[in-house]
Parts: structure tokens; sequence; C-alpha cells
């Protein structure tokens, strides 16, 4: 079967202009192939500037590459005729909730892809509905976003995606700038998408966030490093340590019991998992 | 404080204003300009104030909430009022070195401030009954028939409404980077006036930089969601006349009449 | 330098429908060097706290002392006690405006009346505090540096003018892990070296649990606990209520107390309940 998302060879160069001396390119993506299974869960991690967000931008068309193909769905990012399938194929979110919302009431907002799309008005407000109330919003549909939280708001630009039946959804940093209960109730909207058979990528520098995934993609100076489930990934402290990345606590925490001299399993991973774990050790 | 600004706000109520197409409230807000243009008397104003009385009791907008609208234009008003107070010619009521007050002045003075207010609160009353996406859309549908002469309505519509829905945003930017720039001891309240021009660069700056960065970001969200023009868009919400917006157009050219009339009516 | 709260009261938009009690009756006290954190969902007034310590707002009614000097009192010159008092904003970087580094750190210091030598010194020392190098950094647009830098920069533009208290409202947010670790750093650093009393504002219990001598949990704007961390985050279950969670090591102690009954849970760090883990399995070996 076709992949819903196919990258190969992908390169993506920024020109940059400076005052001084001529213009030079910048290497953002360099030469990263990699293909998402439909309905499956990714998340990407990497530091700032590490290309994750370039990449993303990649999967609907937003950026075409310098060199290398992306497809969505057999469909070449390239071809001006399917610019509009791919987009509603694959919804994106960004990071700031206040940037990403384009009208002043919340459902006009949510109506916005599906009216681009051309929409019967009919089904368009079936779907705004429908949307709102996948994300726990619909009480709020008449209020102004700017009377909402930041979690809120990311909720709403969550329906505006969902408004648009796409089948598979692009997180770029969606909790960055929430409060823990704003990023607690995105990170439940997306598990439930993706158990709705959504295919997820999640660009996120949480790692309790990217431990939740099916596959977890690493980036480093526009290049994969690490792809392969979390599990395995966390596993190995080398590997996290050269991605400059951060020990999620439960596995911190693994780690130092085993520094202290506990017969504890390097594959443990989860709370419960540790949990019984050192409960064996009674 | 800059949230406080009531000004282009929308207020929720369910009343008949609110109701109303939002091409009937554009046209009826171009015609209350032209009578206030039209009225050369204060028994006149007294009409218009009585009009716009009863439209602000039936839209159930608090008087309150619209006259802290007013609060943002009190600078303008009151230059409107001084530079037609001192201009005049005429009977001298008062006199001190080269200040003259005049009774004409005065009047002229009061006459125009009257004016302008009495149009900044009619005005609002458009923002404040009309949904932000409704006034495009009717704006939109009301240009529609120049778009052959050139003119790109939804483009402007869609401007519009985007610009409407950051008035928020910016000015809760404006005020966060106001008070990040006093927490480190920038002075906007005192020197003269080049001096507090100088004294806004450190927020003007980052405001651009801010709002440039509120449109790179949004312009990727619009084409995120397939945004490619007017061309083969449809709405949720068809704005359509009805019943309420012949009524309404019936009194408002009505009241023109009146107001047209009052021009020649003996009054103070 | 100390801090005196005493009933602070302060509404929002007074006389409008949206008219919001965002301090209700707030009170503590900081000593000089205190590091001390403030924690509370988004709403709960811990903001608007914040923007008062350094004279931003003005209180309906109670009392900030600094130091000496009643700051709410009418008649104190509001620029002394924004020297005494640093604020460090959320996303400070988007407060950048000069053309380099250098200068838009010398801003706020110029303001109160820093001039010549001792400025380009002030400068320089406050942007290597933060671990930036001086020498590259100096000259570049603030706004071609990296997101970490930039707010390091901005950072250092509130540490030039000398401040006896900091505050920091969410420092690490939106960062990645590596630049995240770099500003706690910092902050240690500043605590460290300048002997600074420091209230930080976080979401990130871990972080609290790491740096603060002392929490001060806002909820609906009042302050509802006041104590060490140790103290607060006993209190797991008041917290959840009000959203906010634990450190990580303390919550899942308590997750593992239903299965070690007598365990102490009272562990900030990983380390701690690494340690509290081995000695209870001794203790059971025995």
């Amino acid at each position: 079967m076709e992949p819903i998302i196919r990258v190969e060879n992908l390169t993506f160069e920024y020109r940059k202009v400076s005052p001084e001396g001529p213009a030079t390119s910048f290497r953002a993506v360099d030469g990263v192939t990699f293909e998402v299974p439909s309905g499956e869960f990714v998340a990407v991690l990497g530091m700032n500037g590490s290309g994750k967000s370039t990449l993303a931008k990649h999967l609907n068309g937003l950026l075409l590459p310098t060199e290398g193909d992306v497809w969505i769905e057999g469909m070449n990012t390239r071809e001006d005729d399917h610019i509009w399938n791919i987009r509603s194929t694959v919804g994106m979110v960004f990071q700031n909730p206040d940037n990403q919302i384009v009208s002043s009431v919340v459902e006009d907002d949510v109506a916005f892809g599906p009216e681009n799309l051309g929409v019967d008005p009919m089904e368009i407000r079936r779907r705004v509905d429908e949307a709102l109330q996948a994300v726990g919003m619909y009480e709020q549909r008449l209020k102004a976003p700017h009377m909402l939280s930041g979690g809120q708001k990311q909720r709403i630009a969550i329906a505006g995606a969902i408004a648009m039946r796409p089948k598979c959804i692009v997180f770029d940093e969606p909790t960055a700038m929430l409060d823990p209960k704003g990023r607690h109730q995105v990170m439940d909207i997306i598990h439930r998408l993706h158990e709705a058979g959504i295919t997820v990528i999640l660009i996120t520098h949480f790692m309790e966030e990217a431990m939740q995934a099916d596959r977890l993609i690493v980036m480093k100076d526009g290049r994969i490093t690490d792809d392969m489930p979390p599990r395995d990934f966390f596993a190995d402290r080398e590997r996290i340590q050269r991605a400059r990345l951060e020990m999620p606590a439960i596995i911190a925490l693994r780690e130092e019991l085993i520094r202290q001299g506990l017969p504890v399993d390097a594959s443990v991973q989860t709370e419960e998992e540790l949990i019984e774990a050192i409960c064996q050790l009674q | 404080m800059i949230r406080d600004i009531t000004l282009g706000q929308y207020y929720p109520e369910q009343s008949v204003i609110h109701r109303l197409d939002a091409r009937t409230k554009i046209l009826g807000t171009l015609l209350y300009i032209i009578e206030l243009f039209l009225v050369n008397s204060f028994a006149g104003f007294g009409l218009v104030i009585l009009a716009l009385g009863v439209l602000i009791g039936i839209s159930k907008v608090p008087v309150r909430f619209i006259f802290r609208g007013l609060k943002a234009v009190v600078f303008i008003i009151l230059l409107t009022f001084l530079l037609n107070l001192f201009m005049f010619d005429g009977t001298v009521l008062w006199h001190w070195k080269f200040l003259t007050i005049t009774y004409e002045g005065l009047y002229r003075s009061c006459f125009m401030a009257l004016r302008l207010i009495l149009l900044i609160i009619g005005t609002s009353m458009l923002t404040l009954t009309t949904k932000p996406m409704e006034l495009t859309d009717g704006l939109e549908k009301l240009l529609k028939p120049f778009n052959r002469f050139g003119l790109p309505s939804h483009e402007i519509a869609l401007m519009m409404s985007i610009a409407l829905r950051f008035i928020p945003t910016l000015l809760e930017e404006t005020d966060k980077i106001m008070k990040a720039q006093q927490a480190r001891g920038a002075d906007f309240e005192s020197g003269n006036l080049i001096q507090r021009v100088k004294n806004m660069i450190p927020i003007l700056i980052p405001l651009f930089v801010g709002s440039f960065r509120i449109a790179q970001d949004l312009a990727l969200a619009m084409e995120a969601r397939c945004y490619h023009g007017g061309v083969g868009r449809t709405r949720m919400k068809e704005i359509v006349f009805s019943r309420r917006d012949g009524v309404a157009g019936v009194l408002l050219a009505v009241f023109l009449g009146i107001v047209i009339a009052s021009r020649w009516m003996p009054l103070p | 330098m100390s801090i005196t709260v005493e009933n602070l009261t302060y509404t929002y938009s007074k006389g409008l429908p949206n008219e919001t009690r965002a301090l209700e009756n707030v009170s503590f006290q900081l000593e000089p060097g205190e590091f001390a954190a403030v924690i509370g969902h988004t709403g709960s007034g811990k903001s608007t706290l914040m923007q008062q310590l350094n004279g931003l707002l003005r209180p309906d009614s109670g009392k900030i002392t600094v130091g000496e000097v009643c700051i709410t009192d009418p008649s104190t010159k509001m620029t002394e006690v924004r020297r005494k008092v640093g604020l460090v904003f959320q996303y400070p970087e988007y407060q950048l405006f000069e053309e380099t580094v250098a200068k838009d750190v010398a801003f706020g210091p110029k303001q109160v009346g820093m001039t010549g030598e001792k400025l380009d010194r002030v400068v320089e020392e406050s942007i290597r505090l933060t671990g930036l190098d001086y020498e590259e950094v100096k000259e570049r647009s603030p706004f071609e540096l990296s997101g970490g830098q930039k707010r390091r920069v901005a950072i250092a533009g509130v540490l030039a003018m000398k401040p006896e208290i900091l505050i920091l409202d969410e420092p690490t947010a939106g960062l990645d892990p590596s630049a995240h670790r770099d500003v706690l750093e910092l902050i240690r650093r500043i605590h460290r070296k300048e002997r600074m009393t420091i209230l930080l504002v976080s979401h990130n219990m871990g972080d609290v649990a790491e740096l603060a001598d002392r929490v001060l949990v806002m909820n609906r704007g009042k302050l509802v606990m006041n104590g060490t961390p140790a103290e607060v985050f006993s209190r797991g279950e008041p917290l959840w209520e009000m959203g906010l969670g634990l450190p990580p090591a303390t919550e899942f102690m308590e997750r593992l107390k239903d299965r070690m009954p007598g365990i102490d849970t009272a562990q900030l760090s990983i380390e701690d309940a690494a340690k509290e883990i081995c000695r209870y399995l001794k203790g059971r070996k025995k």
C-alpha cells in the first residue's frame, strides 16, 4: 500500500542575503528519506534549528524541496494540480495559538478551511459543529478567540484542521506555549485523533510527549539521526546525549537506580513498568 | 490601560439590531454620516441624538460601554474643539493676549465637537452590533458590483476582517512590550514632543518585528488551510435580507426625510 | 534585599462586564538572597503580582515594601524601584530592539543614568554573566541570534540594571531542552554569584523543586500556600485540584507509595527518589 507520506532525499536550502558579502545558502534539511504508513503516530525531536519545522512545512507543500521529492498519498507536492488536495489531506497545527486564528468568532474560524475548499454551506455547518465537539469547544463556538486561554485557542486551531477532514495532521510544537493544563488537553485530543485513525506527526520538545508515539524520529543539523520506536531510543543513554536531548524523568530515575546498584532492566520505560520492576525487588 | 479601549469592538447581544443584515447596517451608517453633515442646527442634532438613543436602547449595548470607546479619541475631540474655538471672528466674549473667543467660535466649536462625538458613537454602533465576519461579508457583497472595475472586493473584505481580528492581539502585544520596556527603566510620560517620539522607538521596533512575525505565521496558517483567494470559496453563513431589513430601510428613509426637512426649519 | 507584601488587592477592568479580581489579600515576605518560586495556573494572578512588585501596576489596596522603600507610596520614584527590582517578562526576546546586542543591553542602565566606562563595564559583565561570548556577540544584531541566545541577551538587559531583586516570568518557556538547561544554569549562577533575591514564575515543577528555597502557590488571586518545596509538594491533592502538578520525582513516589507503604514520598529530585527507594528496599531485606 502507498504510505500516506513518502519523503525521498529531501534537501532544502534557505538563501541568506547579508549586507556584506554574497548571498550564502544554508541547508536546513539535508538529504532526508522516510515513509509514514497511514495511521502511525510519529514524534519528531531535535534541537531548535535542527530542521524539524522546515521538514514539517514540506509535508503539505508550504515549502517545496530544493532537491528530492515529497509524496502525499502518491501525489508529488511539486505538482500544482494536487496542492489543494495535498493540503486538505495533511492538516497543520502550529506553535503559536494566537497567530493561526483568522476570524474573530470561533466557529467562523473553524469554517475557514472548508470554505476555502468550496464545501456546501450546510455541510460546512455540520463539519464545524463536529470538529468543535471533537475538541470540546462547542460551548465556546460564538466567543472571540482573544477571550480564550492559550490551550483553548490551540484546540480551536486543531478543530480548524479537523474540519477539513484530513487523513494526517502535522503538529508543530503545539504545546510549547501552553500551561500544563492546556498541554494535557491538547495531548489528549492528539491521542483521540490517532485512535480515530488519523496519522499524527508531532514535533515537540517534551520528551514525555515523544514517548507516547509509535515511532520517534530524531533530527540533528538537518538530518535524521535516529528513527526507531521511542522505547528503543530512550533505552540508550548515549543516543539521548548525542542528540542533546533530555532524559524523561522515568528514564532518568531508572538510570539513577541502576547507578545506585539496583538490578533494574534497561528496557523499563513507563511509570507502571518501573513501579512493577521496583516492587519485584522487594 | 490599553485593553480597556472598546472602539471597534463587537458587543455580543441578542437584539433586533444585531440580527439585521450587515449590508443594511453599513448603508444605514453611511446615511447616518451624510445626515450628520446635513444637520445645520442644534435642534437637528437633538433629533439625531434622540434617534441614536432609541437605537442604542434597542441594541441593548450598555451606554457606559459605548462611552468608553470615546475615551480613546478624547484628544482628537478636544483638539477639534480648541481649533475651532479660537478661529472665528465675531462677537468677542473673552480676550487675552492673542487669544480671542467669539460667540461664533464657541457656537462653531461646540457644533463641531458634537458632530464628531455623534459620528464616533454612531459608527461604533455598527461595529458594536455586527460581528466582524458579517461586517466584512456585507462589505464584500456591497462592493462586488465594483469588481468589474478592478476593485478586489474579496481581498479588501478579508484584509479588514483580519485587521479587526488582530486588534486585540496587537493591543495586548503593545501593552506587554510597553511594560517590558518600562521595567527596563523606559519613560514614556515625560520630556518634550521630540523626546517622547524618540522614547517610542523601544516600543515601535519590537511591535513592528512582532507584527511581521504574526503576519508570517498567519499567512502560513491560511495557506495550510487551503486559502487561495475568493474564487471558488463558499460561506458557512450566507447573509440574507429579511423583513426586518425592509422595515429598517423604511425607517432610515423616513429619518433622512426628517433631517433634510429640519434644514429649512427656523431652529436654534 | 527583602520584599514585604501586605494585603495586596487588585481588580482588573473595574466597573466593566469583564471585571476580574486578580489579587485578593496577598501577603508574604522574602528574605534577602532567598530564591522563591511562584506557581499557579494561567489566570491565577501570578503575572499581576509580578507587575505589582516593580510598580508597573498599582494595587487597589495593600502595601509593598522593597528593602526600606515602600513602593506603593505614591511619592516613591518609580525609576529607583525599577532599578532595584528587575523584571524579566515571558518571551523577553520580543522586547529586543537595538541594532547591536551591546546597545540593547545598555538600554536599561542608560535609562537609570549610567554612562561612560561604567556603562560599558556593566554591559560586558552582564553579557558574560549570561554565558554568552561577549566579544562574539556584542556587535551583532540581536535579531540574528538563535532563540536561546536572544533570551539570554534579554536577561542580560535586565541584569545590566544591577537589580537587587530579580523576577523571572517563565524564563524557559518555548526553549528546547538544551537551551532550557542553559537558562536554568544561568539563573542558578546569578543567584549564587550576585546574591540576588530571586522570584521565579514557572509551570515546571521539576525546575521549581530543583532551584527554589520557597514555593508560593497562587490560586484565583489568592496566595494559598507558602512554604519550602518539600512542604508544598507534600500536598499533592490540593495542587492537583488547582490544575498544578508535582515534580516528577515526587509524583512517582506518590504512585509508588500504593505498592510500598511507608516509603517517604517527600523526594524532590530524581537522585533523592532513587536513594529513598534503595533505602526502603534495603530496610526490607533486613
